[in-house]
């Protein structure tokens, strides 16, 4: 029986390099973005020397931390829940206007290049604002409180689930939507029947992340006075009560680590 | 081997000499950017009740040209006359109104994954009824779940209504197709390579199917075949493309095998 080495390997082409030399102009580009992240560290104050230094005030810290006081889980426990409340209403009503705004903002849906254009801006403005940004605004339109958090969580919703959502609809297989079109149906009825059940796997796993975003985030905007858990934390660090503090980082890791067990497995019985 | 296949097939009586004219073709054209000729002045015709096997190699044009006969495509010039419609000048709604009388079968059958059987067949009548409730079997009126169970039991597959269109074989999933573009109840039914991705055995039941539904129903039928004896055994008519021009066009009992084969050449 041959081996594979009796069989004579000959061939008249040129076989091609295993790497390409990139053109001039690429290697420029990677090396001035290698000058620059070398030279972010100035810029970032990275010091491994000052974060060596800050270990032993971590430490007491830490220490201050422990054990837990529990004496105020009760006013604790609501901030929380309201947290949540806040997370949940702003990611689902988020989640429900991406939806119609990516119908519009996905290039084999959307009525007009115009619209397509504008939506796609409102989703982009959404996005790239910081939450934060977006708290102190509405903290400074309707006031301080829980209705502040939910509008940001609404707002930065949209700018995460819209663009997903648009490009979840755009990389479907077209075939289906072909398939409606000649049976008659109107782009409506085709988003509706065709697209929307061929993209929900990608829908759910935006929402899902989208809702776990929204919990990490409405914990942070209580620092501004938008309502949650966030504030009792700012008040509790500024008043030095660092065992309360510790028991409300307990309660938000509980929270955000239980929203994302959620997420998990509600993305294994949905996908 | 032809006669043999065409002993064993239903009874098809196409009644072919007493019916009207349903599509005509006049000097179809069609170029795409950097690649021209697709079609170049493609002509020709079906009567009502026939069936028009549609042959030609990769490339010959074929699916475009199914295309342009419903304005999927636009044409570059020409006309095109089908079920008393001037196609080529229909604007959006009317176009819409059109192919609703049209049914297109697809190599890939096209069906919506993640929904059921059922809701795939009453997608067939999202055109022709302005029911709200047709994009989902939950959601559509009484009247259609059961004309879609009529369509699903005419392809043999009613007991798998209630199953995921994306957990059905390549055969099931065209005669799934198949039951969605009866349920538009069209008058003129077209299909681009149906079985194309189908096993022999199960290509040629699918074709039979095929062939003995619209028979029944009364429906012109065009489909596009790589398959030359599906081509001989299942029409009456037959059209063969080269290279974007027609180079047959004729009753299909006056072509022999070797005659198709050089259309491949």
């Amino acid at each position: 029986m041959k081996s594979i080495s009796d069989y004579s390997l000959t061939y008249h082409s040129e076989m091609p390099g295993r790497f390409d030399l990139p053109p001039i102009w690429k290697i420029v580009i990677y090396l001035a973005a290698a000058i620059f992240f070398v030279w972010s560290f100035s810029g970032s104050a990275f010091s491994v020397k000052d974060f060596f230094n800050g270990i032993p005030n971590m430490i007491r810290l830490i220490k201050e931390m422990t054990p837990p006081d529990l004496s105020r889980i009760s006013s604790i426990s609501k901030a929380i829940l309201q947290t949540f409340q806040m997370a949940l209403v702003g990611a689902i009503i988020g989640i429900a206007i991406s939806f119609f705004l990516a119908i519009l903002a996905s290039r084999s849906n959307t009525p007009h290049p115009a619209v397509y254009s504008l939506t796609r801006f409102i989703i982009a403005f959404c996005r790239s604002v910081p939450d934060l940004v977006w708290a102190v605004i509405f903290v400074a339109s309707v006031g301080l409180g829980a209705f502040a958090g939910t509008l940001t969580i609404i707002v930065d919703t949209v700018g995460f689930c819209g663009r997903f959502f648009a490009e979840a609809m755009e990389e479907i297989d077209h075939g289906p939507e072909e398939a409606l079109q000649t049976i008659g149906a109107g782009r409506m009825a085709i988003v509706l029947s065709a697209v929307v059940p061929a993209a929900m796997p990608s829908f759910l796993n935006s929402s899902l992340y989208a809702l776990e975003k929204a919990v990490r985030s409405s914990v942070v905007l209580g620092l501004v006075g938008a309502g949650g858990v966030g504030i009792e934390l700012k008040v509790a660090m500024d008043m030095f009560e660092y065992q309360t503090a510790a028991t409300i980082i307990i309660f938000v890791f509980l929270l955000v680590i239980g929203v994302e067990r959620f997420s998990v497995y509600a993305r294994s019985r949905c996908m | 081997m032809i006669s043999q296949l065409q002993s064993s097939l239903p009874v098809i009586d196409r009644g072919v000499g007493l019916a009207t004219i349903q599509l005509e073709l006049n000097s179809i054209n069609k170029s795409f950017p950097g690649r021209e000729n697709i079609l170049k002045d493609v002509s020709f015709s079906a009567n009502e009740g026939d069936s028009v096997a549609l042959i030609g190699g990769n490339g010959s044009g074929k699916s475009t040209l199914l295309r342009c006969c419903l304005r999927l495509i636009e044409p570059d010039s020409g006309s095109i006359s089908l079920l008393d419609h001037d196609v080529c000048s229909l604007d959006t709604q009317g176009l819409r109104k059109f192919r609703t009388k049209v049914g297109l079968v697809f190599q890939r059958h096209n069906l919506v994954p993640r929904l059921s059987v059922l809701s795939n067949v009453i997608h067939g009548a999202i055109g022709r009824t302005s029911h709200i409730g047709t994009w989902r079997q939950c959601t559509a009126p009484g009247y259609l779940r059961e004309e879609a169970m009529q369509c699903l039991e005419k392809v043999g597959l009613a007991h798998l209504a209630a199953s995921k269109a994306d957990s059905l074989s390549g055969g099931e999933s065209q005669r799934i197709a198949i039951a969605r573009a009866l349920m538009q109840k069209p008058e003129f039914m077209m299909a681009d390579e149906p079985v194309a991705s189908l096993d022999p055995k199960v290509g040629r039941e699918v074709m039979e199917l095929f062939v003995e539904l619209t028979t029944n129903e009364n429906i012109t039928l065009l489909y596009v075949s790589h398959d030359l004896d599906h081509a001989l055994l299942y029409s009456n008519k037959l059209v063969a493309l080269q290279k974007g021009q027609l180079m047959l066009n004729g009753e299909t009992h006056s072509f022999t095998k070797s005659d198709l084969y050089e259309i491949y050449q």
